[in-house]
């Protein structure tokens, strides 16, 4: 035969392989509540926070903390996502998961001026699992992307009302996506990777008014996760050869972090906290797939970047050493309407939180729930996943066991709940 | 101060194991690469007409419109004057314009079927590799089978040639049962041969056009059109769509993979390669010497021309100066030495048990030069005139069948060693064929020519 071109199957069959899970909250993939007292506040912390876990949302805050403490414990999350396809059609559940993110903060205070901090959380991660046969299995099955960070800080504090912390943060971070590929090359397609990324952080704490008011703001930077994988392609047999398994080299950049927040204690038993965060997710504009013997694989995302707002109360009861907490947040989802994708079923949040702390000693436990209630969000283009709307429910269980010892020399509003 | 140095002196050790323990934990649960798993890739047999890489012959050459091969499909331009142009040797151009003759493919033509790799010549078993003739609806029982390591094309060989006239369809089973490909030496027993990705599509059920009729109509939505859009322009996967759907009906209207299953006991889904392919309808006398299809000499007069076919006895007539005929008996060592009478010995010529029995009326001289040659004027009974075997196209042919590097001049058919082989019988014939007086005495044209062929009687 000579040169008539009928058909040539080559590689870019798998372009569609997703890169990203979670589902569970704050927008895009940042799981940002990590602590009991977080969790019920709505993280509405970043001016109050003084608790080891003051590592990850304000590094400033452990200057006003106790002198040596850290603490432990872990966040249980899990979401049910329901599809219902455009046009009709039977709704489509998620399969459910159950995801324990452990945290270990710990601070100490070298000088008077001179505090050094350490944290070991995930905040970006979680996971999605639709049934192998769904209508969106070509878009994705199953997703998952697990990260691990191990965050050092300093904190100076020149002045006794005033702190900088600075912190370094290491990424270490595994991605596993499993979907379908489309009809007639029937099949699955699996991409694994892993690898480091790394960052920075500074946070600023002001007490304002001495007991009163307390003004915060942190920066955490980009980070860009470089990860080298594998795409392993399993279509029928006949197309195997046309859609190489192998190597593949990626960047995953996460998005900088922008948080402002307000403590005010109007009476002595109750502390008021109001947070912004500004999360720049157009770093997730786009991910490119390398590989060895294969074209790239690109895939465009376009989300935007998102504005969450936290509102929190945290009442000292008249029982001694006993906290009741509350809180809500607005969490606009960074996934346009066209690029909304069943690895990542954003949507914009309602999440009511509540909770209890209970100080005995140089031991406080915290307990905080998050009910997150996703707004119906509708795929409108089919672009990367099928049309239709998507409805989350989620739940945030935390449990953070803390350990501190000695007097803080001062903190940012007088703590009702100190010993 | 002393319970808090104490205090400090506690917490650090915990604090500190209690770090490296989370972040041992952490980095094992989260930092882990995936165990991602390797698909072993199955060798394939190719089906791939952009690459020239298809089983052939392929009835995807024969234009519909005119019934006859039409090497414009395979993407060659045959010249119509051999002579005046330099695209290609001249012989390579005179075969072309020959196979273009034919409403089929020579009855002598082996059949190749290219695959990915080498395939394993133990596996190349009668169930494994199947050829059905579907109008006679039966297999084609005589096929040798080998396997060209160069090209990894598996060889098919009907060591009896193919008949007229018939339409086959040949296929190669695949899969867990069938064929296996030499791999790396751990594959102790091969590798397993599947189907190309084109050839999936083509035994598809459905329409690769999504039931559209024209390329145009061809939904977006339609799963093959998406399949091919993600490495291909819109148009171009329109037209690849509509040539590949062209395929699938014309395969499906043979009714081929149904008769590969029903006849060849070959399923579907273990069909690796299907392809058809017609052979001409004209009788032949065939020749080539691989197969032992030569003619056969009885006694010192008679020579048999075996014909795979019908002929129309009448028009078998034996030549002479003082007869035209259709059939010659040359002695071409006579006629070097200028004996124009012995050159053109007398001779009687009949229709017998499916051949031309030539019988001289002497003997014919041991050691000496006897040609046999058949014009087109010997038909079959419906009046079709017969046709050359390619051998003897070769051996009429006006250019050499090698260059001075001794390079193939037909290298589309033709290998280096059997065109050198050819080249000394082409230059004698065309020494006679091209002499202003033999053509004047016997006017014969090449074209006029449906057999020639010389041998040193008596051993053809």
């Amino acid at each position: 035969m000579g040169t008539k071109r009928m058909l040539l199957i080559r590689a870019a069959l798998v372009a569609a392989v997703v890169l990203v899970a979670a589902q569970a909250r704050a927008g895009g993939f940042l799981v940002y509540d990590v602590s009991g007292e977080a969790v019920a506040k709505g993280s509405a912390v970043v001016a109050s926070s003084t608790a080891p876990d003051a590592v990850w949302y304000n590094p400033a805050g452990i200057a006003f903390g106790a002198p040596y403490q850290f603490s432990l414990g872990t966040v249980y999350t899990t979401a049910d996502n329901t599809f219902s396809p455009k046009g009709g059609g039977k709704d489509v559940g998620s399969v459910p998961g159950n995801y324990f993110l452990p945290h270990l903060f710990a601070s100490v205070r070298a000088t008077d001026w001179l505090y050094v901090g350490v944290g070991g959380y995930s905040v970006y991660g979680l996971g999605t699992e639709w049934p192998k046969d769904w209508v969106g299995r070509v878009s994705t099955i199953k997703s998952a992307l697990t990260t691990a960070t191990i965050n050092p800080t300093i904190t100076f504090k020149p002045h006794k009302d005033v702190a900088i912390g600075i912190g370094f943060d290491a990424v270490r971070s595994a991605l596993d996506a499993n979907q379908g590929l489309p009809e007639p090359i029937g099949g699955t397609a699996r991409f694994g990777a892993a690898g480091w990324g790394y960052g920075a952080n500074v946070g600023v704490l002001w007490r304002a008014i001495p007991d009163k008011l307390s003004v915060g703001v942190t920066y955490r930077s980009r980070i860009t996760l470089v990860m080298d994988g594998r795409i392993d392609v399993a279509p029928r047999p006949e197309f195997l050869r046309d859609l190489p398994s192998g190597k593949v080299h990626t960047e995953l950049t996460l998005p900088d972090i922008f948080a402002f927040g307000v403590s005010f204690r109007p009476v002595p038993e109750v502390e008021l906290g109001v947070d912004a965060n500004i999360v720049a997710w157009s770093t997730y504009d786009k991910t490119v797939l390398k590989r060895d013997n294969a074209a790239d694989i690109v895939m465009d995302h376009g989300w935007t970047d998102a504005l969450v707002l936290r509102i929190g109360v945290d009442w000292a009861t008249p029982v001694k050493g006993l906290n009741v907490r509350a809180g809500l947040i607005y969490d606009k989802t960074p996934v346009p309407d066209e690029v909304l994708e069943p690895s990542t079923p954003d949507a914009d949040q309602i999440d009511v939180c509540l909770g209890l702390g209970y100080q005995w000693k140089w031991l406080k436990a915290d307990l905080g729930y998050q009910l997150i209630a996703f707004l119906p969000h509708e795929a409108t283009t089919g672009r990367l996943g099928p049309e239709g709307k998507y409805t989350t429910l989620g739940h945030f269980l935390a449990l953070t066991m803390t350990f501190q010892f000695g007097e803080p020399a001062v903190r940012p509003l007088a703590a009702s709940a100190t010993p | 101060m002393d319970g808090q140095r104490a205090s400090r002196s506690r917490i650090r050790p915990i604090a500190g194991g209690l770090l490296l323990l989370w972040i041992g934990g952490a980095l094992a649960l989260a930092g882990c690469m995936p165990d991602i798993g390797t698909q072993t890739v199955p060798e394939a047999m190719e089906f791939d007409p952009g690459t020239g890489r298809v089983p052939q012959p392929t009835v995807l050459v024969i234009n519909p419109a005119t019934g006859k091969i039409d090497m414009s499909l395979a993407g060659v331009t045959v010249p119509a004057d051999c002579l005046a142009q330099t695209a290609m040797p001249v012989a390579q151009c005179e075969f072309y314009q020959y196979l273009q003759s034919l409403d089929g493919f020579p009855t002598t033509a082996g059949a190749i079927a290219p695959a990915t790799a080498a395939l394993i010549p133990a596996s190349l078993k009668a169930t494994n590799v199947v050829v059905v003739d579907i109008a006679r609806q039966k297999t084609f029982p005589d096929l040798a089978f080998g396997v060209d390591e160069a090209t990894k094309n598996l060889t098919i060989d009907p060591t009896a040639g193919w008949d007229v006239g018939a339409l086959y369809v040949g296929a190669v089973r695949g899969y867990a049962n069938g064929v296996k490909a030499v791999g790396p030496v751990e594959a102790v027993d091969g590798i397993e041969v599947v189907a190309s990705s084109v050839m999936f599509l083509l035994k598809e059920e459905t329409s690769l056009m999504c039931g559209a009729a024209t390329a145009a109509d061809i939904p977006a939505s339609c799963p093959y059109m998406t399949l091919l859009t993600q490495q291909m322009p819109d148009a171009e996967a329109r037209a690849s769509l509509v040539s590949l759907e062209a395929v699938r009906q014309g395969l499906g209207a043979l009714g081929a993979f149904g008769a590969m299953t029903d006849l060849g006991g070959m399923p579907k889904a273990e069909q690796a390669v299907l392809w058809a392919f017609p052979t001409h309808s004209a009788s032949v006398i065939e020749l080539d010497p691989t197969k032992g299809l030569l003619p056969k000499v009885n006694g010192t007069r008679e020579i048999r021309l075996k014909v795979k076919g019908e002929v129309d006895p009448a028009t078998v007539t034996a030549w002479s100066l003082d007869a035209p005929g259709t059939v010659f008996l040359l002695d071409l060592t006579a006629l070097a030495n200028d004996d124009l009478g012995g050159g053109l010995p007398a001779f009687s010529v009949a229709v017998a048990d499916g051949a031309l029995v030539l019988t001289a009326d002497a003997d014919l001289p041991d050691g000496h030069t006897i040609a046999t040659l058949v014009t087109t004027g010997v038909k079959n009974p419906a009046g079709v005139a017969l046709v050359a075997p390619p051998i003897t196209v070769l051996l009429k042919s006006r250019g050499p069948l090698v260059d001075a590097q001794g390079h193939s001049q037909v290298p589309s058919d033709v290998s280096d060693g059997d065109a050198a082989q050819l080249e000394g019988g082409r230059a004698d014939f065309a020494t006679l064929l091209d002499d202003e007086l033999f053509a004047s005495l016997t006017g014969l044209a090449r074209a006029d020519l449906a057999y020639v062929y010389g041998f040193n009687f008596p051993n053809p």
